[in-house]
C-alpha cells in the first residue's frame, strides 16, 4: 500500500509516513471500504468514502509520488479516478441490442493491490489503461470528504479506446469549492490539464468555519466534473457528486490538527448534513440519498463515436436521467462499485455471466428479466431509488449538471429545503432559520438543494410487493409507492417512447407507466416494528450513500 | 371623496425639497458610477438639474452591427444617446440617485428598421419594468406604453426613482422582436448614503463595481430584419414573412453585449466600437489576517434576454443581497444562481486569501507533476506558472500566458455549457473572467494593489 | 409605492360584500364560513373543443383545436350528458382550510387518468380510474393557498388540458394566508398554459412527445393578440385596491412573469411561503418577477396604480409568442377602475403625558384612539380596565394595533399596580405580575389582558428608566417583537445578544432593535436574540428617539419625540415619518438611508384642531 502524503503542514512535524499509519476508525470499519482500499473490505454500496480505508492500514493506497526533492509528506486520504470512454444504456438504447450511447466519464480505481504501479505516478500506467480503458461509469462514483480534513482526488488520463485518434486532456473541476485556488480549479484555460496517460493530484482542503476567512463551514452538496472543452465532456458524461460531511459526523472536537491522532473520532458516525448552528436548522437523517439530475442528447454522443463534428448550440436533448439513468432504470438497485465488471474478460466478452461482446446475443440459459435490466446497468452504479421506512428522515442532496432548468416535485410529501449550494440557509449572521417547506424544488443548471422529508405513514392495504427482496434469500416486504419526477412534462420520456416496454418488470401494473426520463420512486416500508407485527422482513439500517437493498452482487459472492 | 393623503403629502413633499434645492453633490453632467479603478460601470451623462432634482436623459433608438468572436457579425438594434454619434450595444447604463426625477426623452431620428435606418416603419418604445408611478407623454399611444412612431416624435417617459437598486429598461413594443434584436439596457439607482453602497449599510470597495447584463440572440432574426430593412422597411408583417418566433435557434450568448473572450477586453475597446462595456470583474483577494478589511466588490446581475440562465462563478460562493432592486431580508449564499429573464440580482463578491498563498503559504499540498507532464490549451492561459497567488512562473516553451502579477482567473459563466458557445466554437458565449489580484499592500501610507497588478 | 397595504379587516369586508366581480373572474364568497362538514367536488374529464385567436395569421381570425378537460359538475350523469369542458377554464375549486374534501372523478375520456393536486397527502394514484369509470379522493387542504389540480398518470394528460386550479381559503376573509399582508380587494387566477394543436389531435393514439411542439401561448385559455377579438378578460380593479394575482402555470416551460409599471409581493409559492431569504407570508417582499416554474403556483399581491381607463399589462417575459401581429403575446390585462378607493388607513395612536382632544374627541394617555382620515374614534378606553389616566401613572407610551383582529399591543411609560377586583380583575386575571412593568408588553383581545413580553426575560432590566419600551410593532404569527426604548441601552446594561450569551448589546433611543424568539409565537419572551431592525444612523439621527413604529415589508414609518429635520423639510414630533421602499423587512443590515426620501405620512396638525397643541406618544398604522 503506498502512501501518498502532503507537504504543506506537516514540514515542521517532523512526521513520516510510518507514524501516519495507525489511524483507521472502527465507524470507517461499519462504512466499509473506501474503494481503493485493500480487498476483503466491506462493499461501500455507492459511497466512495475518501477517508481512512477500514483496514488498520492508515490512509488510502495510490501511487506514491515522485519524491523530486526528499519532501516529508504527511498521509492524507485520497482516491484515484480514471477518465476514459465507455458505453451507457438507456431505454431504447440496450448494450444487448449493441446500441448503447457512447460517452466518457470518471471511474474510480477498484483494487490497486492486484496492480503495480511502479510507485510511480507519471508513468504510463499500463496495467490500469489494459484493464479499465473503455469501462467507464456514469456518473462518478459519489466522492465524500470531511469538514477540517485535507484530501486529494488523483486524476489518471487513461485515453480512449473508442477515439484513439483524439488526445483529449482532462480535468475535476470541484464546483462550488470555497475560495479555490486556480491551479486546482481544474478549468485547462486558466491553470493546467491532464494529458493522455499522466496523472494529476488535485488537492484540496474543506475548511472548517472557524478558520480564518471562512464565513461557514464546507459541509454540503457539491458536484465535480471534467472543465477540458467543458461543453461537450460534461454532456459525454464525466459529472459527480461530491458531498463534504460536517466535522459533528465524526468527531467530538473540530479536527484542527493535520495529525490524524489528534482527531477525537466519535464511536459511531452521526447522520447529520451540517454541524448545528445557533438558527436551529436541524439537518439529521436516517437515509441519506444523491440525486445528480441531467440531460442527454445522443446526437453528441454518436457524432463523436463516429467522428463527426457536432454544433453545441444545437443541443436538444432527448433523455433526462436521473445518477444517469432515465426511468424505469432509475429503480434498478446500486451496484457496488467493487464489484464493477472488473471481471469482465475482453477475451469471453462476458461479464459476471452477461455476454456483453459485441457480436455475441444474449447467454443461452434465460435469466430474469430484471437480471438483464441490472446487467445493462453495469456502468451506471449509482441508483436512484430511495428505499425507506415510514417516520425516516430522509435526506435528497439534488444537483444538477445539466444544461436545463427543472422544476423537480413529489406528490404528496412534504420537502424542507435546509441548504441551497452546499450553504445552509442560516441568514447573514447564522442566527435566523431561513430553511422552508415546500412541494417543489427548482434546480437550475450547476445548482444544489439540499432536502429532507419524512417519510409518511405505511399503509399495508395499499402496498406493494417488493419483487427485489426475495432475491435475497427469503426476505419478504411491501411498500407504498411515491414519485419524485419532473414536471416538465414535455421532457418525461425516453426518446419519445414514453411506456417502459424494454425496461425492467420491476413492479407490476402500478409503476407509473407511460413515463420515462427524470423520475424515481420512494419506496416507503413499515417501521422495524411494524414490519415485524406484520410479518415482514424490516428494511435495513442505511450504512452508506444511495444504499439500496438489495445491492447487488457480484456473482461469486463477494459482498 | 376622502382625500388621497398619501398624494397630498408627497406633493407637498416634493415642493418644499425642490424649493431649497436638494444641496446635492452634483452638478452638470453624472460622473463615472463610481470613483476610476477596475469599475466596469460607465454611466451616461444625464443632465442634472438641482432646482427639481432631476436627471435628464436624451435617448435614441440606434442600428448598427456587432461583431461576434466567430468573425459573424449581427444586425443589431438598441439605444444611444443622442449626443454619442455611434451606435453601441447594449444601450447605455444610466445612473441616477435616489429620489431623483428621472426623465428620458426618446426619439427614433435616423428611423432604426427603416433604409434611412429606422427601427420598424410603425413603431418602437422604453419601458422601465419595476419602476412604478411612471408617467410617459408624446408620441402615440402603444400596448405597454406611449411609442415613438415617426422620425419626428418625441416621448418622454419620468418617474421617481424611489428605490435603489440594479434595473433595466427595454423595448416595450413588440418586445419577442425588438428586445431579442438588443433594445435594453442597465440603470442603477443609488442610495443616498453614497456611490459606494449599492444599499445603506452594504459598503463595497467602490473601485470594484460590474454590472453584467445577459442576452441572447439568434442570428436568422437578425437577418430578416435586416432583409426587411434592405427591402423597405422593417415592419411586422415584413420581419415575420420569413421568420418564425417559435423556430427561435439562439446562436450567440453574450454579457454586455460581448461574448468571450471579448469579454474580458477592456471598457470602450477599440477592437469593438460598438460594444463598449466589459465584464471582466478584476478584484483583490482579501488576507484575513493582514488587519486590512477589504470591502466586497459589487457585482450586479440583469438578464436582458428572454431565457433564463443559470449563472456561476469559479472559485468561490456569492452572496446575494437583493432582487429585483429590493434588498432581501437576509442574505443569501450560492455558488449558482438562476436569474429568470428580466430579474436583477445585486451581489457581494470576494474571495478570500484563506491559506497565505501570495508566496509564503502554499496552496498546493501535493507535489505537482513537472510541467512537461501537464496540457496547457491550445498553448495559451491565463495560468501563472505557479500556484501561488502573486508568483509567476516559467512556463514551457510555446505557452504563452496573459497573466501579469501572478494573479488568479477563475471562469464565471452560464453553466447550461451549450450557451458558453460562439455558434459552433467552444469556450466562448455567456463567460468573462474573475481576476483575483494578490491582496492590497500597504505601500506609502494607503493600502494599494500590488503595482505589477496595475 | 406600496404605501397602504394594511387596510383594517372592518373596512376591508365592507369592501369585499359591495364589490362585484366583473366578467369571467371570480364569484368571491364575501364571507368565509366556518369550516364546513365537508365539502364534496364533483369533478368531470371529458373531451372538448376550444376556440381561440389564431396569433399565426394577420388579423388574428379564430381557430379551434381538441383538448381534454375537466369540468365541476352536479353528478357523473351531467358529465356523461350535457357536461362540456372549458379550455383553461380559470373558474377555481374552492376548498376551505382544514374542511374534509371528497373529490368524485368522472372520467368520460377514453383512457386512464388520475387526480392529483400539489398539497395533498398520501400515497399518489398510479393505477388511475379507467375510461368511462369514476373513483373518489379524499384530503383535507392544510394550508390556505393556490394549488394546481391535474392527472398525472400520464405525462402527456397535462399537456392535453387535463388540469386546474384549486384555491383553498384562509379562515380570516379577504386573506390569502390569513396574514395582514396578504389582504387583497379582489384576485384574479393568471392561469399559463401552452398547446400544441397537431399533438392534441392525435393524442392519446400516436402522440409522441419528441414530436411536441406547442405553438399556442394562453392565459386563462385565451391568447392575446393585436388584432384578435376574444383574448383573455382583463380584470377592472380600482386605485388603491389590492389584487392577489394567483399564477398556476399549468404548462411544461417555466414563466417568468411581471405586470409592468407595479411590483409584485410574493406572497407563497405553491401555497407555502418559500424563497429561504427570510421573506414570509407575514412580511412578503416585493419584486418586478414572479418566476414560476413548471406546474408551480404562486400568490402576488399587486396594488393597483394609475389613472382610470389605464392598463397594467401581466406579461410573461420570456416573450414567447407566435404572433405576427405587434404585440401577440402571453397576456392579460388589468384595467384601472373609476372609483376613487381612498389611500387612508386607520392611524391608531395613544395621547401623552394627559387628556387631550383630537378632532372634537378627548383621548386619555391610557387610551388608544383610531383616524382613519376624517375622524376620530376610542378604539381602547384603558379607563374601563383599570387603567387610571386622570393622573399621568397609567401612560401608555407604546402600542400596535393588529389590523385583522383589533388586538391591542401596549407597554406602559411607567410601572403601574396591576388593576384588581371586579370585572377588572378578571379581565387582568391572566397577567402574572402584581406590577405592569414599563419594559413589559401587555396584550387586550377584546377580552382579557395577557403578557405578550415580559422585558426582564429579554434582558432588558426594569430598574432602569432608560429601557422602558416607548414605540412597538408586533408580529403575532411569528411572535418576534420589534421595539425601540425611550432611554439608551449601554453594553454596561449586560443586556445579552441573545439568550446566554455574553456579548452585551448596545443601541440609542432612536435604534429599532427586534426579539427573535427560537420558540416563535408559542413563546415571544423565549429565549432568542437580538438583532438590529434600523438604527438612522446614515439619516444623521443621534439625538433623536422614536416613540412610534410600523414596520411592512420593505417599508418603515416612525415618529420621533422631537422635531427633525431632513433636507429642507421639518417634521414635527408628533408626525408619522414615512421610509418607504427602502427599509429591510427584517433584521441583518442596517436601515436603507431615508434622506432625500423621507415621505410625511401623518400631519398631527391634522388632530389637533387649531396647531399643534397635542403630544402624540405611540403610533400604529391598521
Amino acid at each position: 500500500m503506498n502512501e501518498f502524503t502532503n507537504t504543506r503542514k506537516s514540514q515542521g512535524a517532523g512526521m513520516t509516513s510510518e507514524q501516519g499509519k495507525h489511524f483507521g476508525r472502527r465507524d470507517f470499519l461499519r462504512r466499509g471500504a473506501v474503494v481503493t482500499a485493500a480487498a476483503g473490505a466491506g462493499t461501500v454500496a455507492g459511497g466512495t468514502l475518501l477517508a481512512t480505508s477500514a483496514s488498520s492500514t492508515p490512509g488510502v493506497g495510490m501511487a506514491q509520488l515522485p519524491l523530486s526533492e526528499s519532501i516529508d509528506y504527511q498521509t492524507i486520504p485520497s482516491v484515484r479516478l480514471m477518465a476514459t470512454d465507455g458505453h451507457f444504456s438507456l431505454p431504447g438504447r440496450r448494450h444487448r441490442d449493441e446500441v448503447p450511447v457512447f460517452g466518457l466519464g470518471f471511474r474510480v480505481v477498484d483494487d490497486l493491490r492486484t496492480v503495480d504501479l511502479g510507485g510511480e505516478l507519471n508513468k504510463n500506467p499500463g496495467e490500469l489503461i489494459s484493464k479499465y480503458k473503455g469501462l467507464v461509469t456514469h456518473t462518478a462514483p459519489t466522492t465524500i470528504g470531511i469538514e477540517g480534513i485535507e484530501m486529494a482526488i488523483v486524476l489518471t488520463n487513461l485515453g480512449l479506446v473508442v477515439r484513439p485518434d483524439l488526445d483529449d486532456s482532462h480535468s475535476l473541476h470541484w464546483h462550488g469549492f470555497r475560495n479555490a485556488t486556480a491551479v486546482f480549479d481544474g478549468v485547462p484555460e486558466t491553470s493546467i490539464a491532464v494529458p493522455s496517460g499522466r496523472d494529476l493530484p488535485y488537492f484540496y482542503d474543506p475548511k472548517l468555519g472557524s478558520e480564518p476567512g471562512q464565513s461557514k463551514g464546507s459541509a454540503g452538496t457539491y458536484m465535480y466534473h471534467c472543465h477540458f472543452e467543458d461543453t461537450e465532456h460534461v454532456q459525454m458524461g464525466m459529472t459527480g457528486i461530491i458531498l463534504v460531511e460536517p466535522w459533528q459526523a465524526h468527531f467530538s472536537a473540530e479536527p484542527i490538527s493535520n495529525d490524524p491522532n489528534d482527531w477525537l473520532w466519535l464511536p459511531e458516525r452521526v447522520k447529520v448534513a451540517y454541524n448545528s448552528n445557533a438558527a436551529g436548522v436541524d439537518s439529521s437523517f436516517d437515509r441519506e440519498f444523491g440525486l445528480l439530475i441531467n440531460e442527454i442528447d445522443t446526437a453528441p454522443h454518436d457524432n463523436l463515436e463516429n467522428v463527426q463534428e457536432f454544433v453545441w448550440s444545437d443541443y436538444k436533448p432527448n433523455y433526462w436521467t436521473i445518477n444517469g439513468r432515465s426511468y424505469p432504470d432509475t429503480v434498478i438497485p446500486q451496484i457496488s462499485p467493487i464489484m464493477q465488471v472488473d471481471t469482465y474478460d475482453p477475451g469471453t466478452g462476458l461479464a459476471n455471466g452477461i455476454n456483453f461482446s459485441e457480436t455475441v446475443d444474449m447467454p443461452v440459459t434465460p435469466i430474469s428479466a430484471e437480471e438483464i435490466a441490472e446487467a445493462e446497468m453495469y456502468w451506471q452504479p449509482n441508483s436512484a431509488l430511495i428505499q425507506c421506512r415510514a417516520g425516516d428522515r430522509v435526506l435528497l442532496r439534488i444537483a444538477s449538471l445539466g444544461f436545463e432548468i427543472h422544476s423537480l416535485e413529489a406528490p404528496g410529501l412534504d420537502l424542507d429545503v435546509i441548504a441551497h449550494d452546499a450553504s445552509l440557509l442560516v441568514g447573514k449572521n447564522g442566527t435566523s432559520d431561513l430553511s422552508y417547506t415546500t412541494r417543489r424544488i427548482e434546480v437550475g443548471p450547476g445548482e444544489a438543494r439540499d432536502v429532507l422529508f419524512t417519510a409518511p405513514a405505511y399503509d399495508d392495504g395499499a402496498a406493494e410487493i417488493d419483487v427485489l427482496a426475495p432475491r435475497t434469500t427469503g426476505y419478504a416486504r411491501k411498500f407504498n409507492r411515491y414519485l419524485i419526477k419532473s414536471r416538465n412534462n414535455d421532457r418525461n420520456h425516453n426518446d419519445g417512447g414514453a411506456s417502459h416496454a424494454d425496461g425492467p418488470s420491476y413492479a407490476d401494473v402500478n409503476t407509473a407507466n407511460n413515463y420515462g426520463g427524470m423520475v424515481t420512486e420512494i419506496w416507503v416500508y413499515p417501521t422495524w416494528d411494524d414490519a415485524v407485527g406484520l410479518g415482514q422482513t424490516p428494511l435495513p439500517e442505511q450504512i452508506s450513500i444511495n444504499e439500496t437493498f438489495p445491492t447487488l452482487v457480484m456473482p461469486d459472492g463477494q459482498v | 371623496m376622502k382625500l388621497r393623503l398619501r398624494s397630498k403629502f408627497t406633493g407637498l413633499l416634493a415642493v418644499a425639497v425642490a424649493a431649497g434645492g436638494m444641496a446635492t453633490a452634483f452638478s452638470g453632467s453624472q460622473t463615472a458610477g463610481a470613483a476610476s479603478g477596475n469599475t466596469t460601470v460607465i454611466c451616461a451623462d444625464g443632465a442634472y438639474d438641482g432646482v427639481d432634482n432631476s436627471v435628464t436623459f436624451n435617448l435614441d433608438a440606434r442600428q448598427g452591427y456587432i461583431e461576434m468572436p466567430d468573425g459573424n457579425t449581427v444586425y443589431t438594434w438598441s439605444y444611444s444617446e443622442a449626443s454619442n454619434p455611434l451606435f453601441q450595444f447594449p444601450g447605455p447604463t444610466l445612473c441616477v440617485d435616489q429620489g431623483e426625477t428621472v426623465r428620458v426623452n426618446f426619439r427614433n431620428p435616423a428611423p432604426v428598421g427603416t433604409l434611412a435606418g429606422g427601427v420598424s416603419a410603425d413603431a418602437t418604445s422604453i419601458v422601465f419594468p419595476g419602476q412604478v408611478g411612471l408617467t410617459a407623454s408624446g408620441g402615440a399611444a402603444g400596448l405597454l406604453t406611449q411609442e415613438v412612431e415617426s422620425a419626428t416624435d418625441v416621448v418622454t417617459y419620468e418617474f421617481v426613482a424611489g428605490a435603489p437598486g440594479t434595473y433595466m429598461y427595454e423595448s416595450g413594443t413588440d418586445a419577442a422582436v425588438q428586445v431579442q434584436m438588443g433594445m435594453f439596457g442597465g440603470l442603477l439607482v443609488y442610495p443616498n448614503a453614497g456611490r459606494n453602497q449599492a444599499y445603506a449599510g452594504h459598503e463595497f470597495d467602490p473601485e470594484h463595481e460590474y454590472l453584467l447584463l445577459f442576452h441572447e440572440m439568434d442570428p436568422a432574426l437578425h437577418t430578416a430584419v435586416e432583409l426587411a430593412v434592405m427591402a423597405g422597411g422593417a415592419t411586422d408583417a415584413t420581419v415575420l414573412a420569413d421568420y418564425d418566433p417559435l423556430a427561435r435557434h439562439n446562436r450567440y450568448w453574450t454579457i454586455n453585449g460581448r461574448s468571450f473572450p471579448d469579454t474580458i477586453a477592456e471598457n470602450n475597446t477599440p477592437i469593438l466600437p460598438f460594444q463598449p462595456y466589459s465584464s471582466l470583474v478584476q478584484i483583490n483577494a482579501d488576507d484575513p489576517d493582514d488587519g486590512y478589511d477589504q470591502l466586497p466588490s459589487l457585482v450586479r446581475y440583469g438578464n436582458g434576454g428572454l431565457d433564463n440562465h443559470a449563472f456561476h462563478p469559479h472559485g468561490n460562493h456569492l452572496s446575494l443581497i437583493a432582487q429585483d432592486g429590493r434588498l432581501l431580508p437576509d442574505e443569501v449564499e450560492s455558488y449558482t444562481k438562476t436569474v429568470a429573464a428580466g430579474q436583477t440580482f445585486d451581489i457581494l463578491a470576494e474571495w478570500k486569501d484563506v491559506e497565505a498563498w501570495q508566496g509564503t503559504g502554499s496552496p498546493v499540498g501535493v507535489n505537482l507533476p513537472a510541467l512537461n507532464n501537464l496540457a496547457f490549451k491550445d498553448g495559451v492561459t491565463w495560468y501563472s506558472g505557479s500556484p501561488d497567488l502573486g508568483v509567476e512562473q516559467q512556463l514551457p516553451a510555446g505557452t504563452t500566458t496573459f497573466t501579469e502579477c501572478g494573479e488568479y482567473y477563475f471562469p464565471w459563466h452560464n453553466h447550461a455549457l451549450n450557451r458558453t458557445q460562439n455558434f459552433d466554437e467552444g469556450f466562448g458565449g455567456m463567460l468573462t473572467l474573475w481576476r483575483v489580484d494578490p491582496p492590497k499592500e500597504f505601500i506609502d501610507g494607503a493600502w494599494t494593489s500590488p503595482a505589477a497588478c496595475k | 409605492m406600496n404605501y397602504n397595504r394594511n387596510r383594517s379587516p372592518r373596512r376591508t369586508l365592507g369592501l369585499l360584500a359591495t364589490v362585484a366581480l366583473l366578467g369571467s373572474t371570480l364569484a368571491l364568497a364575501a364571507t368565509v364560513s366556518p369550516a364546513a362538514a365537508a365539502t364534496d367536488v364533483h369533478l368531470c374529464a371529458k373531451a372538448g373543443t376550444a376556440t381561440v385567436d389564431d396569433p399565426t395569421v394577420a388579423g388574428n381570425p379564430t381557430t379551434s383545436f381538441d383538448f381534454y378537460g375537466f369540468v365541476t359538475v352536479a353528478s357523473e350523469v351531467e358529465c356523461m350528458t350535457s357536461a362540456v369542458p372549458t379550455y383553461g377554464d380559470p373558474t377555481p375549486i374552492r376548498l376551505i382550510d382544514g374542511d374534509p374534501t371528497t373529490v368524485h372523478l368522472y372520467n368520460q375520456t377514453s383512457f386512464s387518468i388520475n387526480f392529483s393536486a400539489i398539497g395533498l397527502t398520501g400515497a399518489p394514484d398510479l393505477g388511475g380510474v379507467p375510461a368511462g369509470g369514476s373513483d373518489t379522493y379524499t384530503f383535507t387542504p392544510d394550508h390556505p393557498g393556490t394549488y394546481l389540480y391535474e392527472s398525472n398518470l400520464d405525462p402527456r394528460h397535462s399537456l392535453v388540458g387535463l388540469t386546474g386550479v384549486m384555491v383553498v381559503d384562509s379562515a380570516v376573509a379577504g386573506t390569502a394566508h390569513g396574514t395582514a399582508a396578504s389582504q387583497y380587494d379582489k384576485e384574479q387566477v393568471v392561469l399559463l398554459s401552452e398547446v400544441d394543436p397537431a399533438f392534441n389531435a392525435t393524442f392519446p393514439g400516436s402522440s409522441d412527445l419528441s414530436d411536441y411542439k406547442p405553438s399556442l401561448y394562453l392565459i386563462n385559455g385565451h391568447t392575446f393578440t393585436e388584432a384578435g377579438s376574444s383574448g383573455p378578460t382583463p380584470l377592472t380593479a380600482n386605485a388603491n385596491e389590492e389584487v392577489l394575482l394567483r399564477y398556476v402555470n399549468t404548462g411544461s416551460t417555466n414563466s417568468s412573469m411581471t405586470v409592468l409599471g407595479v411590483r409584485q409581493s410574493i406572497v407563497a409559492f405553491d401555497g407555502e411561503n418559500q424563497l429561504g431569504d427570510g421573506s414570509s407570508e407575514e412580511d412578503p417582499l416585493d419584486h418586478s418577477q414572479v418566476f414560476v416554474t413548471a406546474g408551480q403556483t404562486a400568490d402576488a399581491i399587486v396594488t393597483v396604480a394609475g389613472d382610470p381607463g389605464d392598463t397594467l399589462s401581466i406579461y410573461n417575459r420570456n416573450l414567447r409568442t407566435s404572433a405576427t401581429g405587434d404585440n401577440g403575446a402571453q397576456l392579460m390585462q388589468i384595467v384601472v377602475g373609476t372609483d376613487i378607493i381612498p389611500a387612508i388607513n386607520d392611524i391608531y395612536f395613544s395621547a401623552a403625558p394627559s387628556t387631550r382632544t383630537y378632532l372634537g374627541v378627548s383621548v386619555g394617555d391610557a387610551d388608544v384612539a383610531v383616524y382613519n382620515g376624517t375622524t376620530v374614534d376610542i378604539h381602547f378606553d384603558g379607563d374601563l380596565h383599570g387603567l387610571d389616566d386622570t393622573g399621568s401613572q397609567a401612560d401608555i407610551n407604546a402600542v400596535h394595533v393588529d389590523p385583522l383582529t383589533g388586538d391591542v399591543y401596549f407597554s406602559l411609560r411607567y410601572d403601574y399596580a396591576k388593576p384588581t377586583g371586579g370585572t377588572v380583575g378578571v379581565e387582568w386575571a391572566g397577567v402574572p405580575d402584581s406590577i405592569l412593568q414599563e419594559n413589559d408588553v401587555y396584550k387586550w383581545d377584546g377580552t382579557v389582558f395577557s403578557k405578550w413580553l415580559d422585558g426582564d426575560a429579554i434582558g432588558l432590566d426594569d430598574n432602569r428608566g432608560r429601557h422602558d419600551i416607548n414605540a412597538l410593532h408586533v408580529f403575532p404569527t411569528t411572535g418576534i417583537t420589534a421595539f425601540s426604548t425611550s432611554g439608551s441601552i449601554q453594553t454596561s446594561d449586560h443586556v445579552p445578544l441573545s439568550t446566554g450569551s455574553t456579548t452585551w448589546i448596545g443601541a440609542r433611543n432612536e435604534d429599532v432593535l427586534r426579539w427573535v424568539p427560537v420558540f416563535g409565537a408559542a413563546n415571544p419572551s423565549g429565549a432568542g436574540s437580538f438583532e438590529s431592525v434600523a438604527d438612522f444612523s446614515d439619516i444623521g439621527m443621534a439625538a433623536e428617539n422614536t416613540d412610534g413604529l410600523y414596520l411592512s415589508g420593505s417599508d418603515i414609518r416612525i415618529s420621533l419625540t422631537s422635531n427633525f429635520v431632513e433636507g429642507l423639510v421639518t417634521f414635527d414630533h408628533d408626525d408619522l415619518i414615512g421610509c418607504l421602499g427602502h427599509a429591510p423587512a427584517a433584521p441583518g443590515s442596517i436601515l436603507e438611508s431615508c434622506s432625500g426620501a423621507l415621505s410625511l405620512e401623518l400631519d398631527a396638525d391634522d388632530l389637533h384642531a387649531g396647531g399643534n397643541a397635542g403630544q402624540i406618544d405611540a403610533y400604529s398604522i391598521g
